[in-house]
């Protein structure tokens, strides 16, 4: 053991450099596999678990200053201090299990949720080159796959606590994040109909190789990943499993101290992560534009650059996130539940299939066999074949694809949840206009009154 | 129910109504019997014992029909005791009000009214000054109610705050469709009262309900009052009706006796439900036909019904707080302060 | 357009079991200590049942024992966010039964406190109200005027929640200078910040979704269950004691009284909040009428009313409150009782939420606007 450890601090110094300065030297084992991979790990575990503290000191300012208020001001200037007193204080809080909870579960269940939550940030592309940590040829899918056991640690919370609120939070976290997770499935097919592959940076490589970010490709995708993701990660107005006026804390109100900040610690790494799918899906990951000038002159500026932007691009999701979770009201189960059924999956759906119609229109005329009729499309040569993978030909293909998106596909799918849901009683569009003009009508009779009387 | 424990105070206070007059509520004849003493050695009591503040609680809260009993009170006083230098304010600021509006009163007072009058003349010698506190210019002509000895409600009061109501077209109406039920209609502070027999309450209630002059489609309020000395009718169960369409009110008064149940209301009011339960649970007074009477501000087996009259204030802490209340002695250690108090120094 | 029919429990294959919630008496949206046993299936509510009380302190035994001056500041912790209209009430019902004439300038300054009263009463129920359905900023956009508020209060009466605003016979102290002008800077800023409020819900999908068609009650089931204020105005019934019978010096004004159409909870939130701009109007009309000359009348020290009795009633901002004094010519009343309207408009919780969802009882609960203090007393 102690020969492993002098081992490793004697030599791991050397092996670093040597992979920075890429002399690869016979230990190429250890150095790509062992010791890089975890300086990587405490790096990245490190900066998370203190940005998800400050997530919540952010989560704290963004909606005192929405509010009119200050927020943490006390600890350190500006209360910047706050996140290290609650973590202090949550550490040094008591323990309580509830007499009549199934220990060994309840222990467990934060556990669970944590875990879940952490191990999906090791194919998170955070930047480019030595950015990343582990590139996974199946990046996305392992992502989709891990986070879901995320779910089991909140039922398994709920169920072991042997509180009625704690299994009606289980309950509705688990049928939440169920039915959300088949919605993000479907939405995020149409963006990889164009990367191609599921690996992380293979995703944000091709939308660098096509010179778009996806998210002009897919609006509609990114919308019901973004409505989803908020579903996912039970954020407002979808945060029902804690509903705090309804169900006090929803799976985890019986737990205390640091039990419970693993809870907290999953829901805002989950955050994180479900941000940083969106950013890599649909807003071009780690690239800019310009960014690739300085690649091969100064290598490691420009992978520090990427992952700048990388942060950047998800802070910025993420206070989208607080934005509507301080502004919007809470919507209520069974509406949940139809959203997520009655419009996320039909337009996740359509997505797809509207999505496909205009790639195979666009196909180059070698790799198509459409009937006749459709033919017409094809001498406009919206793709080309780059090195065995298809890539919108630059200006027509990304117009093409733009307008496409836009124009036909969002008004379209549209109509069709219209159609959908036209005998839906809580979201009976029509009524609900009709409601706001009768409004409007009255206020403005009202002012007319006004103007009269003076 | 039988409220067990009363205050030395109370006590005292309920002695001079018993040894008045013997026709008081059986309550607190109970407690008395144990504790009665001879009526002179009561009497003398009183001026003496009674510090002058607690005077005009002790005389309500026996709950006789005020004026009358106030008076008598300050007639065992004055005769039996003629010189009572002593404290000669206390009867006299009691007695005042109440003398004058003796004087003032409807010819057809009571028999007692004499000794009233007899009763607040030696008091006006001996203080001459007490109208200044008594109330407003107008008020003292208001009202005597009828003694306790008489069980029906009271009956004659002062012109200018209650009068029988005539010239109204919906009560003349309400008396001839229930001419023996309706006992009482007056107008009190422009406020309409009436009062009507047990059997016909739900009966009239339904009428005032449906009927289109009346459409008195709103309970206010539902309460009640307990007249310990008025044997037989111990309870009024007050009704305050309003009517959203006519906008006009009507309170209607029904008198119950100790351990009968009141008509409930609620099939024609839902809105009497959980009055009627705040009644049950703070006097004790049963509703038939109430679908779910259980006691509802209190616990199911709190002692005693706290609104009624025999119930003393002070009865907060009681058996059932004994026994659901854990309550802790908690051993401070002060020394520290001490400490650092005696290091100051 | 959530139907209000019982619903039974489903009659499946499978036993479907009932649970039995017990929401309070310590639950973030029961406003106190209000606890609610709710049968479920599923998370429909089935039956319901309020177990209150746990607040009570006695105030109508309480009063028997005190002189009438005693026992005004019981009636500031009946409904605490509004202690000034509760103050009103009492007052009033002490004055008519002593046949006492309030000067006019009193009674302005008497109406235009009560109105701010009502407002704030109304901003902490739109705050609660919405932080039950989840939009959290609104409560702090509530309070922020409803301090305005508090402090106007504090400089006038000297205390900002149960303020024992008024005396019997007029109010202890006229208004001190800068009164006036502070309440029209408010009258100036509060339209924008309702305004911002109606912003922020009136047309919000999710706030339509929520409180469209939950909670309905036909305008004669309310009056049946004896509901008074907005619950009962939203279901279209125009009752306003305010225009019904005028007490105070509202006689004098010229108000509109908003009610609903559907009886829904968002004909309820529209109904106060086109309340509270109303009440502005009356307090303009208040300041601008001022009438000179004193704040009391003349009182005796000691208050002995004659024998008799009186129902007073006003409308407090959660509906009809009235008092009930019994007197027997003494200086303490025989009887005082209380005619509380959040306790009898939560009758209306049953009837409102059986059919609905959990979350809707509490959306329920927020539309009743409830004050523990006073359902308890």
């Amino acid at each position: 053991m102690t020969a492993i450890l002098s081992t490793l601090l004697l030599v791991a110094p050397q092996w670093v450099r040597e992979y920075l300065t890429k002399e690869k030297q016979p230990n190429v084992f250890w150095s790509e596999y062992i010791v890089w991979p975890l300086i990587q790990i405490i790096v990245v575990l490190f900066i998370i678990l203190t940005l998800v503290a400050y997530l919540v000191y952010l989560e704290r300012k963004v909606s005192a200053f929405m509010q009119a208020r200050l927020g943490p001001m006390r600890v350190g200037p500006w209360g910047l201090l706050q996140p290290a007193a609650d973590g202090l204080k949550l550490l040094l809080k008591e323990d309580i299990i509830p007499i009549k909870a199934d220990k060994a579960i309840f222990q467990l269940a934060p556990i669970i949720a944590v875990v879940a939550a952490l191990v999906v940030l090791a194919v998170v592309p955070w930047g480019a080159g030595w950015g990343t940590i582990a590139n996974v040829n199946i990046g996305l899918l392992f992502i989709l796959a891990v986070s879901s056991v995320a779910v089991l640690g909140l039922v398994l919370a709920g169920w072991s606590s042997n509180s009625k609120y704690s299994l009606l939070g289980a309950l509705r976290s688990s049928a939440q994040m169920l039915s959300y997770e088949i919605g993000m499935g479907l939405s995020i097919i149409g963006a990889l109909m164009f990367a191609r592959t599921l690996s992380m940076n293979g995703i944000v490589e091709a939308q660098r190789a096509d010179g778009v970010w996806y998210f002009f490709f897919q609006p509609l995708g990114f919308l019901v990943y973004v409505i989803c993701a908020l579903g996912e990660t039970n954020r407002a107005p979808f945060d029902l499993p804690e509903a705090e006026s309804e169900l006090v804390a929803g799976y985890h109100t019986e737990y205390s101290g640091f039990r419970w900040a693993l809870f907290f610690m999953a829901e805002y790494t989950a955050m994180i992560v479900t941000s940083s799918i969106a950013v890599t899906l649909y807003l071009g990951g780690w690239s800019f534009p310009g960014l690739s000038l300085i690649e091969k002159s100064s290598p490691n500026l420009f992978v520090f650059l990427s992952i700048v932007i990388f942060a950047t691009k998800v802070m910025v999701l993420i206070y989208a996130f607080m934005w509507i979770r301080w502004t919007w009201p809470r919507y209520r189960y069974d509406q949940l539940m139809e959203i997520g059924w009655k419009w996320m999956i039909p337009a996740g759906l359509a997505n797809i299939v509207m999505t496909a119609i205009w790639y195979v229109l666009a196909l180059p005329s070698t790799k198509a066999s459409l009937p006749d009729f459709l033919k017409f499309f094809l001498r406009f040569n919206f793709m080309k074949d780059v090195s065995g993978r298809l890539v919108p030909t630059q200006w027509a293909g990304v117009i093409y694809f733009v307008a496409t998106g836009f124009l036909i596909t969002v008004p379209m799918v549209w109509a069709l949840l219209a159609a959908i849901n036209r005998r839906s009683n809580d979201f009976n569009l029509d009524e609900q206009r009709q409601l706001q003009f009768k409004l409007r009508r009255e206020r403005l009779k009202k002012m007319e009154n006004a103007e009269a009387a003076e | 129910m039988q409220v067990a424990i009363m205050s030395d105070e109370s006590k005292d206070t309920q002695e001079v109504p018993e040894n008045a007059e013997p026709t008081d509520a059986k309550t607190v004849e109970a407690e008395v019997a144990s504790t009665a003493q001879p009526a002179n050695v009561a009497a003398p009591t009183l001026p003496t014992e009674t510090p002058s503040e607690t005077q005009p609680e002790a005389s309500a809260s026996p709950g006789n029909t005020t004026a009358d009993s106030l008076a008598e009170t300050s007639t065992v006083a004055a005769t039996e005791k003629p010189t009572a230098p002593a404290t000669p304010e206390v009867p006299a600021k009691v007695a005042a009000p109440s003398a004058e509006a003796k004087a003032e009163a409807t010819p057809s007072a009571e028999a007692k009214a004499p000794t009233a009058d007899a009763a607040a003349k030696p008091e006006a010698a001996a203080k001459p000054a007490p109208p200044k506190a008594a109330a407003p210019p107008k008020a003292p002509a208001s009202a005597a109610t009828a003694g306790a000895a008489k069980p029906a409600p009271p009956a004659k009061k002062g012109p200018t705050v209650t009068e029988e109501i005539k010239d109204d077209p919906f009560i003349d109406k309400l008396k001839a469709k229930f001419p023996d039920a309706i006992t009482e209609t007056v107008k009190t502070f422009g406020q309409r009262i009436i009062r009507v027999n047990k059997d016909a309450y739900l009966k009239l209630c339904r009428f005032l309900h449906d009927d289109e002059d009346g459409a008195f489609t709103m309970c206010a309020d539902l309460t009640a009052l307990h007249w310990p000395d008025k044997t037989g009718a111990e309870f009024d169960i007050v009704a305050n009706l309003y009517s959203v369409s006519k906008n006009q009110r009507l309170r209607v008064k029904t008198a119950i006796a100790e351990g009968e149940a009141a008509p409930s209301v609620t099939s024609i009011w839902a809105g009497a439900n959980w009055m009627e339960r705040e009644v049950f649970d703070m006097f004790g007074v049963k509703f038939d036909g109430h679908p779910d009477l259980r006691r509802i501000l209190l616990p199911e087996d709190w002692p005693g019904y706290p609104l009624r009259k025999e119930y003393p204030i002070e009865y907060r802490d009681n058996e059932w707080t004994d026994k659901h209340i854990d309550y802790r002695e908690v051993d401070y250690d002060t020394s520290l302060i001490d400490v650092k108090y005696a290091q100051r120094r | 357009m959530q139907s209000q029919e019982a619903i039974k429990p489903h009659e499946t294959l499978l036993d479907a079991e009932e649970m039995v919630l017990n929401m309070g008496p310590q639950h973030p949206s029961t406003h106190g200590v209000l606890r609610v046993i709710l049968k479920l299936d599923g998370e429909t509510v089935t039956d319901l049942d309020c177990d209150i009380g746990y607040l009570h302190r006695g105030v109508e035994k309480i009063a028997e024992h005190d002189t009438y001056q005693m026992i005004t500041p019981y009636w500031d912790r009946l409904d605490y966010v509004a202690a000034v209209s509760n103050d009103l009430c009492y007052v009033e019902g002490v004055e008519k039964l002593l046949q006492v004439e309030v000067p006019r300038r009193a009674q302005y300054l008497r109406v235009a406190l009560t109105e701010l009263q009502r407002i704030a009463s109304h901003l902490l129920w739109l705050g609660t109200h919405a932080i039950d359905i989840g939009a959290v900023t609104v409560l702090l956009y509530c309070f922020r005027e409803r301090e305005e508020i508090l402090k106007i209060f504090e400089d006038f009466i000297g205390a900002r929640l149960t303020a024992h605003a008024f005396r019997i016979g007029g109010l202890q102290w006229d208004a001190y200078p800068e009164f006036v002008d502070r309440v029209k800077e408010f009258l100036k800023m509060m339209p924008t910040r309702i305004d911002e409020y109606e912003t922020l819900l009136n047309s919000n999908r999710i706030w339509l979704s929520r409180t469209v068609g939950i909670g309905v009650l036909s305008a004669e089931d309310a009056i049946n269950l004896s509901l008074t204020g907005p619950v009962l105005r939203g279901s279209g019934v125009k009752y306003d004691i305010r225009k019904a019978q005028p007490y105070a010096a509202y006689a004098d004004f010229d108000f509109e009284i908003p009610v609903g159409e559907n009886g829904d909870t968002y004909d309820r939130y529209l109904c106060r909040m086109a309340e509270m701009r109303q009440s502005l109007s009356i307090i303009e009309q208040a300041l601008d009428g001022l009438p000179e000359g004193p704040v009391m009348a003349k009182v005796p020290k000691i208050i002995k009313p004659p024998v008799g009795e009186i129902y007073h009633s006003i409308e407090a901002p959660k509906g009809e409150i009235g008092v009930y004094l019994v007197s027997d010519g003494t200086g303490k009343p025989y009887r005082m009782r209380i005619r509380p309207p959040s306790y009898i408009n939560l009758q209306a919780l049953k009837k409102m939420s059986i059919g609905h969802l959990v979350a809707d009882v509490v959306a329920i609960i927020g539309t009743i606007d409830i004050v523990l203090g006073e359902v308890d007393r």
